[in-house]
């Protein structure tokens, strides 16, 4: 998995600097790749049936919000299933 | 045939990136058709960078919705590879609902993909795996071996192939400009333009031989 090392003193904002700096990405994959070394994103995004608990998705007030990060919403409600992948 | 943009209903209320899949999909459509009778789904708008981009199904095949953040740095460049993974899963091969790109059925391309100098560093990479890219103030980043490998994946190697495809053949100023972000990382993410012609010519037959050029 990602690991970012020697980063204790830095803010999330010069982490994400950091990235990019090594490695060339961009701004919002720095953001994505920052969130997997802390397990708070998936490590891949081809995810089998089994993992889909990290994607699941509840519909709540017409708006569904994907379980593993509360800021990832979408408009409307999309069907809840349990055994949802996420290829991406 | 008909045009892809036939296949998805838009769920997407930011009117910025409407526009951009707009454009997105037409350049998709300036390079080719795709079949009829493809299941319908939605692409819905998310906000994040944890995830700027997905495909969604379920386990039996059936296809969910296409996810695109209105956050992500390239939105119209990350459209395209989530759709790739769409038309891997039930426009390409003989069974709808499995990725044509791990059943073996797209050789010909795949034996484009993997001759090239990418695909070759990606795997010396993996070999070489944990590798570390060092910035600033002595920070390293690290990818391990999984890092290297997911990217080897043939679901993910066809998605990113068919992103530069159509950026390259469409010519959309937006996905050249996507593109050319993602051959900036220092590992081979994307193709450099010598390097990826001979895959856009596997392309090109792929197509040609499905009828789905010249639409």
């Amino acid at each position: 998995m990602v690991r970012i090392v020697r980063d204790e003193n830095l803010s999330d904002d010069e982490r994400v600097a950091a990235i990019q700096e090594a490695t060339g990405v961009s701004e919002s994959k720095a953001h994505r790749m920052l969130a997997q070394s802390r397990g708070e994103a998936p490590l891949s995004d081809v995810l089998v049936a089994e993992e889909a608990r990290v994607f699941e998705v509840t519909a709540t007030q017409g708006v569904a919000v994907l379980s593993f990060s509360g800021e990832v919403s979408v408009a409307e409600p999309v069907p809840v299933r349990e055994d949802v992948l996420v290829q991406g | 045939m008909q045009a892809i943009g036939a296949v998805f209903d838009l769920n997407i209320q930011d009117a910025g990136l409407e526009a951009g899949v707009m454009t997105t999909l037409g350049a998709i459509d300036s390079v080719h058709a795709v079949p009829t009778g493809l299941p319908r789904i939605p692409i819905h708008e998310i906000r994040g960078r944890r995830l700027v981009g997905g495909y969604r199904a379920l386990g039996d095949g059936t296809a969910v919705d296409v996810l695109i953040s209105r956050d992500a740095d390239d939105p119209g460049f990350t459209l395209v590879h989530e759709l790739g993974h769409y038309l891997d899963h039930h426009a390409l091969g003989s069974v709808s609902g499995a990725f044509a790109s791990a059943s073996g059925e797209l050789a010909d391309l795949f034996d484009a993909i993997d001759a090239s100098d990418a695909v070759q560093e990606l795997r010396d990479l993996e070999r070489r795996a944990p590798v570390a890219f060092p910035a600033a103030a002595g920070v390293l980043v690290i990818l391990d071996r999984d890092d290297f490998s997911y990217l080897l994946e043939p679901e993910e190697l066809f998605a990113r192939s068919y992103a530069q495809y159509i950026a390259v053949r469409s010519a959309d100023a937006a996905l050249l400009e996507d593109l050319l972000a993602g051959q900036g990382i220092v590992y081979p993410e994307q193709w450099k333009d010598r390097d990826f012609e001979a895959v856009a010519a596997a392309f090109d037959q792929l197509l040609e031989g499905l009828g789905w050029s010249g639409s």
